[in-house]
């Protein structure tokens, strides 16, 4: 902005500027003159000047440029400045100002130093009563900055008890005309504690210097298209910041939320870092258990969509992300997209939850939105950064598994009990192996240390209006699992932000880039191996074989997967504009324009070496290569005024969003060499897959808040959204949410009613309809390609034709998914600043008119169409919150964090359920997370068998599966509701001066699968039990055991077992899943390092658990799953 | 102070074009990689694809290690007398006919099978809709020929594995979402229609599979036709169809090199499956060579065995017993029921586990119809009532007997007697392909008597497993669907 058009222009061009400031209809002319906060010169600077009548416009100008003042003065008055003779000298700017006022009609006074404010004269109020001096009102001209003297646009000024306020303009400036003096004056902005001034007969320029809030309740917090505070919000956000998520030792920021936010659970779903996390907001809504519960991931306002190309997501594996072509063999079974993230570059996570704070994503906002946001730079001294982290990964649990000698006691008295012959086919390890070999497979496989390492480096600074931040990380973890590989990321950040020197242009732009590799290969069981199984390698070195051949069950060899290697290569490009002008007071435009784009590449090689050399093999190598790119628009309109009594913020807007995702598969099959294995160009064979989609969406949005003076809040959200995932005239919706709330705290009468140890009494409701189109692209088309799933290996060409096959049903009628929430929550405070403050809100969520994948029978063609079913599901529960500053002394602070979340699934209603495919799995008024069971009555004590309630007494126990549960002849009477009952995390921060401790608990109740009853392999079959199923089970008729006799082939009893309550068991537990210690160095000695600061850590995950369960974790389920490791690391903080 | 005004109005003229082309806003190009169906029956070519996809799906389909089709020759073996199971595993509850509806692999015939009879309605009805000039009358009458053949040869092996059917004959899904079983009889009504038309609208040559037996011609479909009567009990059609194929001696005739037999276009193929040698799973072997052959070849481990019922059946001096039975040394043990010593295979096929090649070339194509079936075809139908008696079913008996090397059966043979010569013929002639001994078995009323005294079989569960149970998520996503009795 060019400084001397802009305020030459009310002296020559007067009357048009006139003329346009009426249009903008304001009451005082108000010019600044350049810009406050910038100062170009040390104020300290003497001033010469030689003037003869001259214009005192232009005596400013001088002074400006000699000494880099800056001056605020009223139009009007200027124009009634006489012409200004002076002479000085290297004089100090004081007197030079003395001597140009001396007789103007104007006054000067010097604001922060910088800054010249100029006003007219005002003759002294005339002597009156006390009274007159009450009811005299005044014009009050203010600033409002922050402690950096950076001025705050759109801070609300409000007049307490009176239905009267303004808000700031971009330069922080605010008039408030004919205030009654003595009257309160209340500033509040964001993020900053509120300050109250009261205005007194003498009017003058106000300073108002706003603190960035220090409790928790004024701290500003991440919404949709904006920032609010916990005081203020209508709905219900959780926040997760930077310090939580950083004393982690994770890859992956989503593991960083685990028992973080009330309501929220957060699975990973494998034991790989780089493995797909599963999150869930209050519960499940759908009932289609293809359907994943992810919420929208919104990062810098750039929503991360991954489109779903080739269908092998579920609601229990969750999303399998960034790789979605078939040929992606993830050991990890997919790769999560904020694997990509560097969880050092993000400043904070929101978790937005209720109908108001999702409403405004919409058709989006059904599972929750969770936004990301990366840190920014901050002004001052350029600061660099240093992190290093170092430390090993170990499996500390073990199974107690049986020994060779009792491993073959069992497997002799399984046959036995069988009448049984053992042969080389069925009884390889007795009658083939050693015998007297015995390997520890759970030493041999789990024994390895993983490595945990991490760089990060971050170089932040600028001046008042142009910040950076530029952060680095380099990280490296290796998995448990002795013979896998690594996975490595190394990201860029970069921010810039920058605002024109006159505050009216803002302009913010976040770049991230990420480049991981991944190296993995599939593991086998540790804990199914026979104890006398042969080893892994012969002794020419190979894979071994020839034992397992000789048996017949070469394929059976588990080993084959290590000289399978797995590769997968991420580009991750996450990036966001942010454009803002200030048209005029209270108008501001934006252009938020968003680009992300992924690449990832993976091989799966599987070598000749790596297999039955008895089956002369040939080697084959898949190679995947998916792309995901991602771009969006959103011009945005706001509007900030004092009308009426309160503060109204309007925003409008509108969406465009393009997503592409594209996966494509290369196999080469066929190789006759391994050393020819990585290049596709020399398979014999080559075949390929292409999985494609494409998905738009655009929306209009408005949403209207209007605050009374900080006591009434009503917030109104409205949106209309269409997406390309519907058939022709379904493919818009509306959506929109209502909310409020009631700061009682407020209000006088209830100061007088309550003891001053509440500070602060909110209530708050909302209600609102959010949406769903998460059922894939075009399934509205019919699709005909070259396989049945579309991205799957094509078909082969049949007589050299190549084939065409239809890909998926087709009904154009199914439309948006409509989910309706409620919510209601209390808020309080107490003591100054709401040092304790708690929240108990409760919700109720109801998911109608489910879009799904409707099950249809095989001679339909398919398994499923997709069409929206009348199901009604309800999620409601209570959640509490609470966070308390214990004790907050200069050297000893304490704060403890606790979050607790209750949910209650039910399927509501739903029409025609009996006749449904959902008939045999959900009933109403349950959870769709109920199991329907046998009871187990224990072991009997003649047959050894397992045994079970004959409920209807037909003299046969049947599990029917083709009618509702417990119906006919059905016997599955026993109801276990999986659904954890609920979860949550408790975390306490020390800090003794420079030390600083601080551990979070996790605990969820809930119930699970019985670990001594994993998939497959029953005790007496080829495959090594717990001991204590050994040492418990039963022998002869008589005995009283807790499991059933040994058996290799088993009957309906066994198979009944895991249909039956005695599978399931408490799988509760309190897990001390973080502790953070920390060491900061005294100020001295990092001096004399020439450091400004310096701080030493230790981080420990998964430390200790407290539970019931009999498996050795109850997050990894069945037997032999790997439990989540021990993660110890120290590190180092260096501050320069 | 004008500029100011710019943004506002942009903003302006971008809401309203937005509101104005909110279609265009969310309407994408469709797929690069697919087709609509529309967009598939415009031409030739095309609509070939779509045919060449349900039989690529017949045998290239994604089963492991069995084929789509496949398994309809490996599951019914193991359920009748021919072949017992050496392995743990879900097939053992065939071998020992003790099928759970919830066992994993029941499903493993039905929708296979289901997605044939899918692919052939969708190309019935789309070629049926189709208005397109390039679309050619000639072309869309062989291709709704051999949709119909398709179909009604799956019907024909869903009706005998599974009794009553739904009998789907559109890819509308609303109409077929809810179905009920179809009483058998009707579902043959439907395959005999089919065939008939089938039998109209297809050549009689092989011009369409550019000579080679790969795709179903007239022939095809009165083979088939032949079978279905007599499987129904209409002997006389049976005998005429049968008769029909036999005379065509320009283009059938019995290969007298018994293992020359199964070799891709031989002359007595009327329908082979073209397995395409670059999958992955048996290259150039056939499902059934890759299946039952060990490797390697005569050492190796084998876990179909026949049965010592099948092996006790073969006559002496029987040229098939040489040839299309072959045994592996097993100094380990056999499974019961079968000769102790060695594994015993079916070794109609030539390339197998041992010697295939993926990208090789084939030598065997997978044969559906052979013209052996239609002299015991016809014999049968004779000795059923059909023209010529037991003397013509005799006749054509012995045309069967003397290709493998036997004596001509004695004259004046009583007519039960006769009826038990046919039944051992096609025993031995025809085991290890495509269920036919499981499906003669429970068509002539032997079953029972034949299985349940079998030891492997013990204790006997019941005849009700003599249909198989459907698949438990079919019953749960057709509330009108039962499962067959005998199974819960």
């Amino acid at each position: 902005m060019d400084f001397k058009a802009l305020w030459r222009m009310p002296i020559t061009k007067g009357a048009r500027l006139t003329k346009t400031l009426r249009v903008m209809k304001l009451t005082a002319l108000i010019v600044l003159v350049g810009c406050i906060h910038v100062s170009a010169r040390t104020n300290a600077q003497k001033i010469t000047l030689s003037a003869r009548n001259e214009s005192l416009v232009d005596i400013f100008e001088e002074i400006r440029h000699q000494a880099g003042y800056e001056f605020l003065c009223n139009v009007y008055a200027l124009q009634k400045a006489a012409p200004v003779t002076v002479e000085v000298r290297n004089a100090p700017v004081e007197e030079v100002l003395a001597k140009i006022f001396r007789d103007q009609p104007l006054t000067w006074s010097i604001l922060n130093g910088k800054t010249i404010v100029v006003k007219e004269k005002v003759a002294p109020p005339p002597a009156a009563p006390d009274t007159f001096h009450l009811s005299a009102a005044v014009d009050v001209i203010g600033i409002v900055q922050n402690e950096r003297g950076q001025p705050l646009a759109g801070a609300t000024v409000a007049v307490k008890g009176r239905s009267k306020g303004t808000v700031t303009n971009e330069n922080g400036l605010f008039i408030l005309k004919g205030v009654a003096v003595k009257s309160q004056l209340v500033i509040s902005f964001i993020g900053y504690t509120s300050e109250g001034m009261t205005v007194d007969e003498t009017p003058r320029l106000l300073t108002v210097t706003l603190k960035i809030a220090a409790n928790e309740l004024d701290q500003s917090v991440v919404q949709a298209y904006g920032l609010t505070s916990q005081r203020l919000t209508t709905g219900n956000i959780a926040r997760v910041s930077a310090e939580e998520i950083g004393k982690q030792p994770v890859m992956n920021p989503l593991l960083a939320l685990q028992g973080r936010v009330a309501g929220m659970v957060v699975t990973p779903t494998t034991g790989y870092a780089s493995g797909v996390v599963k999150v869930e907001i209050r519960g499940r809504n759908t009932i289609n258990p293809g359907i994943t519960s992810d919420p929208l991931y919104i990062i810098d306002g750039v929503p991360l969509t991954v489109l779903e190309v080739y269908g092998s997501s579920s609601y229990q594996t969750g999303s399998s992300g960034f790789l979605q072509s078939i040929g992606s063999f993830s050991p990890a079974g997919g790769q999560s997209p904020l694997f990509s993230l560097n969880p050092a570059d993000i400043e904070s996570i929101e978790v937005l939850k209720d109908a108001d704070a999702t409403a405004i994503y919409g058709s989006r906002g059904a599972n929750g939105v969770i936004l990301i946001t990366t840190k920014k730079g901050s002004a001052g001294k350029t600061k660099f950064n240093l992190n290093l982290t170092q430390g090993t990964s170990a499996v500390t649990k073990r199974w107690a598994m049986l020994n060779t000698p009792q491993y073959l006691q069992m497997r002799r008295e399984a046959f036995r009990n069988d009448g049984i012959a053992p042969t080389p086919g069925n009884a390889p390890d007795l009658l083939l192996w050693d015998t007297t070999r015995y390997t520890n497979w759970q030493g041999q496989l789990w024994g390895g240390m993983g490595q945990v390492s991490n760089l990060q480096a971050e170089l932040t600074g600028g001046d008042d209006r142009t910040v950076f931040r530029l952060g680095a990380d380099y990280s490296r973890t290796t998995d448990v699992l002795t013979k896998s590989g690594a996975n490595q990321r190394a990201s860029l950040s970069f921010n810039l932000n920058h605002h024109s020197l006159n505050q009216k242009l803002t302009l913010s732009l976040t770049a991230n880039y990420s480049y991981a590799l991944i190296n993995n290969i599939f593991t086998a069981s540790a804990t199914y191996l026979a104890p006398d199984a042969p080893a892994i390698y012969n002794s020419a070195g190979g894979l071994n074989y020839a034992p397992w051949d000789s048996a017949g069950i070469g394929y059976a060899y588990p080993f084959n997967s290590l000289l399978s290697p797995y590769t997968s290569h991420t580009n991750f490009l996450q990036s966001s504009l942010l454009l803002g002008y200030n048209l005029a007071k209270g108008f501001n435009v934006k252009l938020s324009l968003g680009y992300n784009n992924t690449d990832v590449g993976t091989s799966l090689l599987e070598t000749i070496a790596s297999r039955d050399p008895a089956t002369n093999p040939t080697g084959s190598a898949v190679f995947s290569d998916n792309k995901n790119g991602n771009w969006i628009i959103e011009p945005q309109l706001t509007y900030n005024r004092f009308i009426g009594p309160g503060k109204l913020s309007f925003l409008a807007g509108a969406t465009e969003q393009f997503s592409q995702t594209d996966g494509t598969s290369s196999y080469g099959l066929g190789y006759t060499n391994d050393a020819f294995i990585r290049s596709i160009a020399n398979a014999p064979v080559v075949l390929n897959g292409e999985s494609y989609a494409q998905y738009k969406y655009a929306g209009i949005f408005t949403s209207i808040n209007y605050n009374w003076g900080n006591k009434y809040i009503l917030d109104l959200v409205g949106r209309r959204d269409g997406s390309s995932r519907f058939g022709p005239g379904r493919q818009y919706g509306n959506f929109g949410s209502v909310g409020a709330a009631w700061i009682v705290s407020e209000e006088n009468w209830f100061k007088k009613a309550l003891p001053a140890a509440i500070s602060f009494v909110k209530l708050r409701g909302s209600y609102g309809l959010t949406g769903s189109d998460g059922v894939g692209d075009y399934q509205y088309l019919s699709q005909w390609g070259t396989s049945p799933i579309v991205g799957s290996t094509p078909l082969y060409t049949y007589g050299g034709v190549t084939p065409l096959v239809n890909t998926h049903a087709v009904d154009q009628d199914y439309h948006w998914q409509v989910n309706k929430k409620l919510e209601g929550a209390l808020k309080l405070g107490f003591l100054k600043d709401s040092r304790f403050d708690m929240e108990v809100s409760y919700y109720q969520n109801r998911c109608g008119d489910q879009l799904l994948q409707y099950p249809t029978a095989a001679f339909t063609g398919f398994t499923a169409v997709t069409a929206n079913w009348p199901a009604n599901v309800q999620n409601n529960g209570w959640e509490i919150v609470l966070n308390a500053g214990i004790i907050n002394g200069k050297d000893f602070s304490w704060i403890a964090r606790f979050n607790m979340g209750i949910n209650r699934n039910r399927l509501l209603s739903y029409p025609g359920l009996l006749n449904s495919p959902f008939a045999t799995l959900y009933k109403v008024g349950k959870s769709l997370n109920e199991k329907y069971l046998l009871h187990y009555t224990g072991v009997d004590p003649l047959t050894g068998q397992y045994s079970y309630l004959d409920y209807n007494h037909d003299g046969q126990i049947t599990t029917d599966y083709g009618v509702a549960p417990g119906a006919a002849d059905d016997d599955r009477r026993v109801t276990i509701d999986l659904s954890p009952a609920y979860s949550g995390g408790l975390g306490n921060e020390f800090r003794y001066k420079n030390y600083s401790l601080s551990f979070f608990l996790q605990f969820i109740k809930q119930r699970g699968v019985n670990a001594y009853y994993g998939p497959g392999v029953l005790p007496g079959q080829l495959g090594n039990v717990s001991t204590d199923i050994f040492n418990s089970h039963w022998q002869k008729p008589g005995d009283k055991a807790a499991f059933a006799r040994f058996t290799t082939t088993g009957t309906a009893t066994d198979q009944f077992f895991q249909f039956s309550d005695g599978a399931y068991t408490d799988a509760s537990f309190i897990r001390l899943s973080n502790i953070a210690f920390s060491y900061a160095l005294p100020p001295a000695s990092v001096k004399k390092a020439h450091l400004e600061g310096c701080r030493l850590f230790l981080l420990a995950e998964n430390i200790l658990l407290i539970t019931r369960y009999k498996g050795i974790d109850p997050t990894s389920g069945y037997f032999g799953a790997l439990p989540p490791p021990l993660i110890f690391t120290g590190g180092l903080s260096l501050n320069f | 102070m004008h500029t100011h005004h710019k943004p506002f109005s942009i903003l302006l003229v971008l809401f309203l074009s937005g509101s104005l082309s909110c279609k265009k806003l969310v309407s994408i190009p469709e797929p690069i990689n697919t087709l609509t169906t529309t967009e598939v029956f415009t031409t030739d070519a095309q609509a070939n694809s779509a045919m060449a996809g349900v039989y690529s799906e017949m045998i290239n389909g994604t089963n492991p290690n069995m084929g789509s089709t496949g398994n309809i020759t490996a599951l019914p073996a193991l359920s009748s007398d021919e072949m017992a199971y050496n392995n743990t595993g879900a097939l053992l509850l065939y071998a020992t006919n003790h099928l759970l509806y919830t066992s994993v692999n029941v499903g493993d015939t039905w929708g296979p099978l289901y997605s044939y009879v899918y692919g052939a309605n969708a190309i019935i009805q789309g070629i049926g809709a189709s208005t397109s000039g390039l679309l050619h009358d000639s072309v869309r009458k062989e291709l709704t020929g051999e949709a119909k053949f398709v179909r009604a040869f799956s019907y024909f092996y869903l009706t005998n594995l599974y009794g009553d059917v739904p009998l789907a004959l559109t890819i509308d899904f609303s109409q077929t979402e809810n179905m009920a079983r179809t009483p058998q009889a009707t579902v043959y009504r439907q395959i005999i229609q089919d065939l008939k038309d089938a039998q109209t609208a297809l050549p009689s040559d092989y011009s369409v599979g550019a000579g080679e037996r790969i795709r179903p011609n007239k022939w095809a479909a009165t083979a088939l036709l032949a079978r279905v009567y007599l499987y129904t009990g209409d002997n006389v059609d049976a005998a005429a169809q049968a008769s029909a194929v036999i005379a065509n001696t320009g283009q059938y005739s019995l290969v007298s090199d018994l293992n020359s037999v199964f070799l891709k276009n031989s002359t007595e193929a009327i329908w082979q499956l073209q397995q395409n040698t670059s999958q992955t799973v048996f290259g150039n072997a056939t499902p059934d060579g890759f299946n039952y052959l060990p490797n390697p070849l005569n050492t190796g481990f084998s876990s179909n065995c026949l049965s010592n019922e099948l092996l006790g059946a073969f006559e002496n001096g029987d040229g098939r017993r040489s040839a299309w039975v072959d045994s592996t040394d097993d100094s380990n043990g056999a499974p019961a029921g079968t000769p102790p010593g060695s594994y015993y295979f079916p070794y109609k096929y030539k390339t197998g586990k041992y010697n295939y090649v993926v990208g090789g070339t084939a030598t065997e194509y997978y044969m559906v119809l052979r013209l052996a079936e239609m002299y015991l075809v016809r014999a049968e139908a004779a000795a059923g009532g059909a023209a010529g008696g037991t003397t013509a079913a005799i006749a054509d008996l012995d045309v069967i007997r003397q290709r493998a090397g036997l004596s001509a059966l004695p004259p004046g043979l009583l007519p039960a007697q006769v009826d038990s010569a046919v039944a051992h013929e096609r025993q031995i002639e025809l085991f290890g392909e495509w269920g036919h001994r499981w499906l003669d078995l429970k068509r002539t009323g032997q079953a029972h008597a034949v299985l349940s005294r079998i030891p492997r079989k013990q204790p006997w569960a019941g005849d009700y497993q003599l249909l198989y149970p459907i698949p438990l998520q079919e019953i749960q996503d057709d509330h009108n669907l039962t499962q067959n009795p005998g199974y819960n």
